[in-house]
């Protein structure tokens, strides 16, 4: 990963995480490296920290300070262009001068971007998340005014402005947050955060354009704490699903969703996987994979980029921000754009 | 305290299974004729492929040599940091008579030039080679008596020598809840290297000098991995260092079965002629008792007051190994000179072991794949050019190449931390030594 000459990666975290994750002892030898093993880029992240004139900081996309300085919430990140030449693209709700769009961005290493441009003038748009069907068209799915909406790119690579309704909330329910999947039969697979007055939030799943719904991933049940007590489970909400399409080392197509789990104020990334697009997902046995420390996770996307993984995270409110972790421990052993 | 349980936890995770012996074979004959020389053997190899031949030679024999393989093994397409297996091999074979009847002591060692033995912890969640990670990075040294019971038939027997590990980490002293740099522990190590014994027998009988047949079997072996972290002591809290637990402690005993080999029963029968000889072996090893590599944990955690309880994983499975058949055949042939005097041999063998992991959908990764063998060498009889030694030297060289089959490991979750894996690679590698007669 390059840096420009005015940031700088830190990457003593990383190296920590890398000689903490040999987790080997040896007696009469140096530990063997990882470098080679296999990583599915679920653990371990480590929060990246770029230099800003005298500060580290850990924003990507920091809060804004001025009401002129734009303000980025729940990206969606892909990479994008020829191999050998790929680039971080960063879709995003942005707000500028009192302004709200649907930003695309670009980054040659994922830190440093070009300004945002728009690509759909909608100020009640928000969370989007494109995908790109077999013929090699950008969808777009954004949630506005509690329902999901869905739009295709015109040739210009800005997104039309006459969206499509796909999911609707029915009374006592909010929609938000979609994730947009094509399978290898190219039929669109939408999931979204589906919030009820009474029951929370959880995460579900439709087939194309107004499909039935049904659960991909509910809120966490039966967790114990160490002593085998019932506790209740780190996710027992889930929102915010970031769902891709992937291709295990042995060829299977794998659907793999990062989400923000909660509960009570508190919110942290988990894993969960399927071998189909409506489940059944199992979640990663050592969630949350992104824990939350003196703040909270939310909104994650993330993506294979180098020899590593990218994640992006937000934080939520009136002064939204994007932090990146990168897991660089082994060799990438599943793609996705 | 929970950065001691870390601590502790880090290094007794899992380990993995054993013998260079096995893997690569010994000495340049042996390897060369792809292992398959147990009806024949009669040099220091003899110790490990078949003791009672140790009893047909008649002349007292030397032989010092270096090994080195270099694996280049991958998961998925990367090769992986797997050390290379290398070191000096030799002994002696110091033949006799008791009462009309042949008898043969051997000595046979494998030192490796890079380390004695190597104890690894491994978590099981992590991708290995089980048969190549730590297995050939070991010491072995064996002693051997062969015995001919009548003209053609003779009996051996060997014993081989490792070291096993047990030992305790005392930690004691003051745990400061709040400052870490205010810290004070002492530490006392008490470690045990116990000697470590496994016999292997052998039955050798040629009814003509063209045919032999050989039996050898080697005993089930594995060395335990026992450790103890103890750790007692006083936390305290503050500036004005008030005392939170008058007296913890936290003990850990970790145990794992480190260093793995299976029971081997070998079957062979050699046709032979002055210039010749053509061998076929069958080993079944029995994978089915491999215990698997992932360490059982006991721990006990007393804080007192505090309510804190350290989780424990769950007690490993067994890995489900099963038994395999290992053919092998090997030859060897004058291409030069004759008997006596200055001669050039050449050898060849192959061999193929099916890989006695199965597929693993579940939480382990001890990964292996069938493996095809492929080897050659040769060897030159010459007098002794200086006069030193009364009997011909014999220079040994041989190469052994071991190819591993493509293997999918594709697990039943699909949220597993490893995932699917691909396994594939090779283990290259030779051995050369100087056999002296007297």
């Amino acid at each position: 990963m390059s840096t420009s000459a005015s940031e700088h990666v830190s990457l003593g975290r990383v190296a920590a995480v890398l000689a903490l994750a040999a987790g080997c002892g040896t007696l009469g030898a140096d530990p063997p490296t990882e470098s080679a093993l296999p990583n599915r880029g679920i653990v371990p992240w480590t929060l990246v920290e770029v230099l800003r004139g005298a500060w580290l900081s850990s924003w990507v996309f920091a809060p804004p300070a001025e009401p002129t300085t734009p303000g980025v919430r729940e990206p969606c990140v892909r990479v994008e262009g020829v191999s050998g030449r790929e680039a971080v693209v960063v879709y995003a709700a942005v707000q500028q001068d009192g302004v709200g769009f649907i930003g695309r961005a670009t980054s040659t290493d994922g830190i440093g971007f070009a300004p945002f441009a728009s690509v759909l003038d909608d100020p009640d748009a928000e969370a989007p998340h494109v995908a790109v069907d077999a013929a090699g068209r950008a969808h777009l799915v954004f949630a506005s005014g509690g329902a999901i909406f869905h739009t295709v790119a015109g040739a210009d690579g800005r997104f039309e402005s006459t969206p499509e309704a796909w999911a609707e909330p029915a009374a006592g329910e909010v929609l938000g947050s979609p994730a947009l999947v094509f399978d290898a039969q190219d039929t669109p697979w939408l999931y979204f955060t589906r919030t009820g007055e009474e029951d929370g939030a959880r995460i579900e799943v439709q087939a194309g354009p107004r499909g039935d719904r049904t659960i991909a991933l509910a809120g966490g049940i039966d967790c114990q704490d160490p002593k085998g007590d019932e506790s209740p489970c780190w996710d027992l909400e889930t929102s915010r699903p970031d769902v891709r399409r992937a291709v295990t080392a042995t060829g299977r197509t794998v659907y793999r969703m990062l989400y923000a789990g909660g509960r009570s104020q508190s919110s942290a990334i988990g894993f969960a996987a399927a071998f189909a697009p409506d489940g059944p997902f199992d979640r990663y046995a050592f969630n949350p994979v992104l824990e939350a420390d003196d703040r909270d996770y939310t909104a994650p996307s993330s993506v294979p980029f180098g020899a590593g993984y990218l994640l992006y995270v937000g934080l939520e409110g009136a002064r939204p921000g994007v932090m990146l972790a990168v897991d660089t421990v082994g060799a990438p052993s599943e793609t996705w754009e | 305290m929970k950065r001691v349980v870390a601590l502790a936890l880090a290094f007794v995770a899992t380990p993995a299974s054993a013998n260079p012996l096995d893997a690569f074979g010994f000495g340049p004959r042996g390897t060369a004729m792809g292992g398959a020389v147990a009806a024949t053997a009669d040099d220091v190899s003899a110790t490990y492929y078949n003791p009672a031949g140790l009893a047909t030679g008649d002349t007292l024999r030397i032989e010092l040599g270096y090994t080195h393989f270099e694996p280049a093994l991958a998961l998925n397409g990367d090769v992986q940091d797997i050390d290379p297996s290398a070191g000096l091999q030799g002994g002696f074979v110091l033949p006799g008579v008791i009462a009309d009847h042949r008898l043969g002591v051997g000595l046979g060692v494998h030192l490796p030039d890079a380390r004695v033995t190597r104890l690894r912890a491994l978590r099981q969640s992590k991708p290995r080679f089980e048969l190549y990670d730590n297995r050939p990075q070991r010491l072995s040294i064996t002693s051997g008596l062969g015995f001919e019971l009548v003209p053609g038939l003779s009996i051996g027997a060997a014993l081989t020598y490792l070291s096993g590990t047990e030992g305790t980490l005392e930690v004691g002293g003051v745990v400061h809840a709040s400052d870490e740099d205010r810290t004070r522990l002492f530490s006392g190590l008490d470690v045990n290297l116990k000697a470590v014994r496994y016999p292997s027998f052998g039955v050798r009988y040629c009814p003509t000098r063209a045919w032999c047949f050989g039996v050898t079997e080697r005993e089930r072996f594995e060395l335990a991995l026992d450790l103890d972290v103890d750790v007692r002591g006083r936390i305290v809290s503050g500036n004005d260092e008030s005392v939170v637990v008058e007296e913890g402690r936290f003990f850990l005993n970790s145990r794992n079965a480190d260093l793995f080999s299976p029971r081997q029963v070998a079957l062979a029968v050699a046709w032979s002629g002055p210039d010749h000889t053509l061998e076929v072996d069958v080993t079944w090893l029995q994978w089915s008792g491999f215990p698997g590599s992932t360490a059982t944990i006991v721990i006990d955690l007393d804080l007192g007051t505090f309510d804190y309880v350290v989780p424990i994983p769950d007690p490993p499975g067994k890995p489900g190994y099963h038994d395999v058949w290992v053919p092998r055949l090997g030859g060897e042939l004058r291409a030069y000179g004759e008997a006596a005097s200055t001669s050039l041999w050449l050898r060849g063998g192959a061999f193929f072991e099916p890989s006695p992991a199965p597929a693993q959908p579940g939480l382990g990764n001890s990964l292996d794949a069938d493996k095809l063998g492929l080897s050659a060498g040769f060897a030159v009889e010459f007098p002794d050019p200086w006069g030193v030694f009364p009997q011909p030297l014999e220079f040994g060289v041989s190469a052994l190449w071991i190819g591993l089959v493509e293997r999918s490991y594709q697990k039943a979750s699909a949220a597993d931390g490893a995932g699917d894996v691909v396994v594939s690679g090779h283990v290259l590698g030779g051995s050369a030594s100087v056999d002296f007669r007297f």
